[in-house]
């Protein structure tokens, strides 16, 4: 702790004059809660609150109405036309029970890219556009927090798109979702292990895009684009290559879809996964949430750390 | 624009001066020469950062190949026909040029006010084409880097196969197609700038909606009446849809209009994108130096 700090010139300095047996003041990291008094779960929630209440300021209060909501609506409903485009092209058909598999796995996939994206967008605006990331660091407010309050308003305009794209797949391409007969509790297991997982994913790449330069703008939307093939979003993963399969198998997000899916349409997905019950399905998503969340925190701590040592905190990149 | 809107601008002889080029009352060749040297300059930093920075390799290359890799197997999950497999290989190639025109080109003289390089460019006596230019020259070699391997790697590994008809009319068909996507970039550049904080946004919005109304994993055709309003109004749709005529033959491959006709389209679309780029750039200067508000941050 005293070399990171050191390193980082922030060390306490004890003159020559000084008398008496010299007490050593412990080095305090900016930003880093243990080392500050008072730093409590209670101060971590208010600057999640705080984080979540700016991000939608900037999300929705500082843009155009109309276009906020354009944008909220055409960019998902046209992510789950395309792969209906695909079907109806290939099927001629438009087939309810299909479609309702494509549907549901393009609706559930705007959380991924919410979560990432809006992890990822907040570090990059706030260092580059903003330049207020280093004053958060300097902050006692730790940055996890603030990054997670960020990030829940672009998880909210997520949650908004999925409903929408539901809504277009019921209203308009017939895929039937009986309200009645959804598996609410496996839903919410599903979903909240779920989001564990995506949180992990983005809070990992923003401590990574700590270290990049501004165009990782586009690096959320890779990620989620090479994890949309792992998991099997729309396709059942079977058709895969085997070392695809096993990859797809220790992915959350695989078994979060699998379980939302069955909650949502009543029906697994077939052969490879179809032969998990719905217990397994679920025990298999809290192992892999849970490993993928300690990972996560784990490189984003890493990150965070070589950041700091670097001086990556207010670098500028603009190319 | 605090840079600009001081005081009116005077030639080397004193007089009033419509802006810095103006001013500058350079010769053909020097301004040539100077522009040519700011496309270059332009270029540069995307260049060196790249080599600098090789992350992008893994982000911009080999994570968009599975992005485009997803679409392939969801026609394997369907049992497609295998032409449509060469389809989705074809779309990802060309869906690099689109990421490329949207962020690195439209959004980026937004981003370029907030990191504080516009108003250096509203001063110099140098055109913002060849700003923007460089911008697309930077940023073409990791973007046809990434488009070339989308197309050899899936090719490779999805055994497509291609029964081109015309070399010739294939590569002409890609260039054209580049030239008014581009032309396309920097008209939208200009646009992003005066329509304020929305850039991200916009460059969202022309994302996804415009791989499904541009059939970059389906057929155009199969978007039905869309697909004459995408062949009218986006590049990318008219120039793929071209270039799948020309590289497949049999009843999957039939575009929305004969291969002629594309062609002329692609062919409107560059003279009217790239001259109404010039004359949005043309207007965003003046409005940046008359109203001086165009470079504040934070619109």
């Amino acid at each position: 702790m005293t070399t990171r700090a050191a390193r980082a010139g922030d060390a306490p300095t004890v003159g020559p004059a000084t008398v008496g047996p010299v007490r050593p003041v412990p080095p305090r990291i900016p930003g880093d809660p243990a080392e500050v008094p008072g730093a409590s779960i209670g101060s971590a929630l208010r600057s999640a609150a705080t984080g979540a209440r700016l991000g939608w300021a900037i999300e929705s209060n500082w843009s155009d109405p109309l276009l906020f909501t354009i944008y909220s609506v055409a960019r998902p409903v046209a992510a789950a036309l395309i792969v209906v485009a695909m079907v109806v092209v290939v099927t001629g058909a438009r087939e309810p029970s299909v479609i309702a598999y494509f549907i549901v796995g393009t609706a559930l996939w705007n959380f991924v890219g919410g979560g990432i994206v809006g992890l990822v967008f907040s570090v990059l605006d706030d260092r580059e556009r903003y330049r207020m990331l280093k004053y958060v660091f300097l902050s006692p407010a730790s940055l996890l927090p603030v990054l997670l309050g960020r990030a829940s308003a672009r998880i909210l305009i997520s949650a908004f798109g999925a409903a929408i794209t539901l809504l277009v797949g019921i209203v308009l391409l017939g895929v039937r979702i009986d309200p009645t007969g959804i598996g609410w509790p496996l839903l919410a297991v599903s979903s909240a292990l779920g989001f564990v997982a995506i949180g992990a994913i983005g809070v990992a790449m923003g401590g990574l895009c700590l270290q990049l330069r501004q165009e990782a703008w586009s690096y959320p939307e890779a990620v989620s684009g090479a994890l949309y093939l792992v998991s099997g979003a729309v396709f059942p993963i079977d058709v895969l290559p085997p070392a695809l399969q096993a990859i797809a198998l220790c992915t959350p997000l695989t078994w979060w879809l699998e379980g939302s899916r069955r909650a949502l349409l009543g029906v697994a997905t077939p052969t490879i996964l179809a032969a998990y019950s719905d217990t397994a399905v679920v025990a298999a998503l809290a192992v892999t949430s849970v490993a993928w969340a300690a990972a996560g925190l784990a490189t984003y701590s890493f990150f965070v750390r070589r950041a700091r040592d670097r001086g990556l905190i207010d670098q500028l990149t603009s190319s | 624009m605090g840079g600009t809107g001081g005081g009116p601008l005077v030639d080397r002889m004193g007089r009033p001066s419509g802006g810095p080029r103006e001013a500058a009352a350079w010769d053909d060749r020097r301004a040539f020469l100077v522009n040519l040297r700011a496309v270059g300059g332009r270029a540069y930093p995307r260049l060196i950062g790249q080599s600098r920075e090789p992350s992008w390799l893994l982000f911009e290359i080999l994570l968009p190949l599975l992005s485009t890799f997803s679409f392939v197997f969801v026609y394997r999950a369907l049992q497609a026909p295998e032409e449509y497999v060469g389809f989705v290989v074809l779309g990802g190639a060309m869906t690099a040029f689109w990421v490329n025109v949207v962020w690195m080109m439209a959004a980026q003289l937004y981003w370029e006010r907030d990191s504080g390089n516009l108003e250096l460019y509203f001063t110099a006596p140098i055109g913002m084409m060849s700003i923007l230019l460089g911008m697309a020259l930077g940023g073409l070699v990791a973007t046809s880097i990434r488009a070339a391997v989308v197309l050899l790697v899936g090719t490779a590994l999805f055994g497509v196969t291609y029964s081109v008809s015309s070399w010739a009319a294939l590569v002409a068909v890609f260039l054209l197609t580049l030239v008014a996507l581009y032309g396309l970039g920097m008209l939208l550049a200009s646009l992003f700038l005066m329509w304020g904080r929305e850039a991200y946004h916009l460059a969202q919005l022309l994302t996804e909606p415009v791989y499904f109304l541009g059939g970059m994993y389906a057929p155009l055709r199969a978007l039905g009446p869309l697909a004459a309003l995408s062949v009218a109004l986006i590049p990318l749709a008219v120039g793929l849809d071209a270039i799948r005529q020309l590289a497949f033959t049999g009843p999957t491959a039939v575009g929305v209009l004969p291969v002629p006709a594309e062609v002329a389209i692609l062919i409107v679309m560059c003279i009217v994108f790239v001259a109404a780029a010039r004359y949005a750039l043309h207007r965003l200067e003046w409005m940046a130096r008359r109203e001086g508000r165009l470079t504040v941050r934070g619109r």
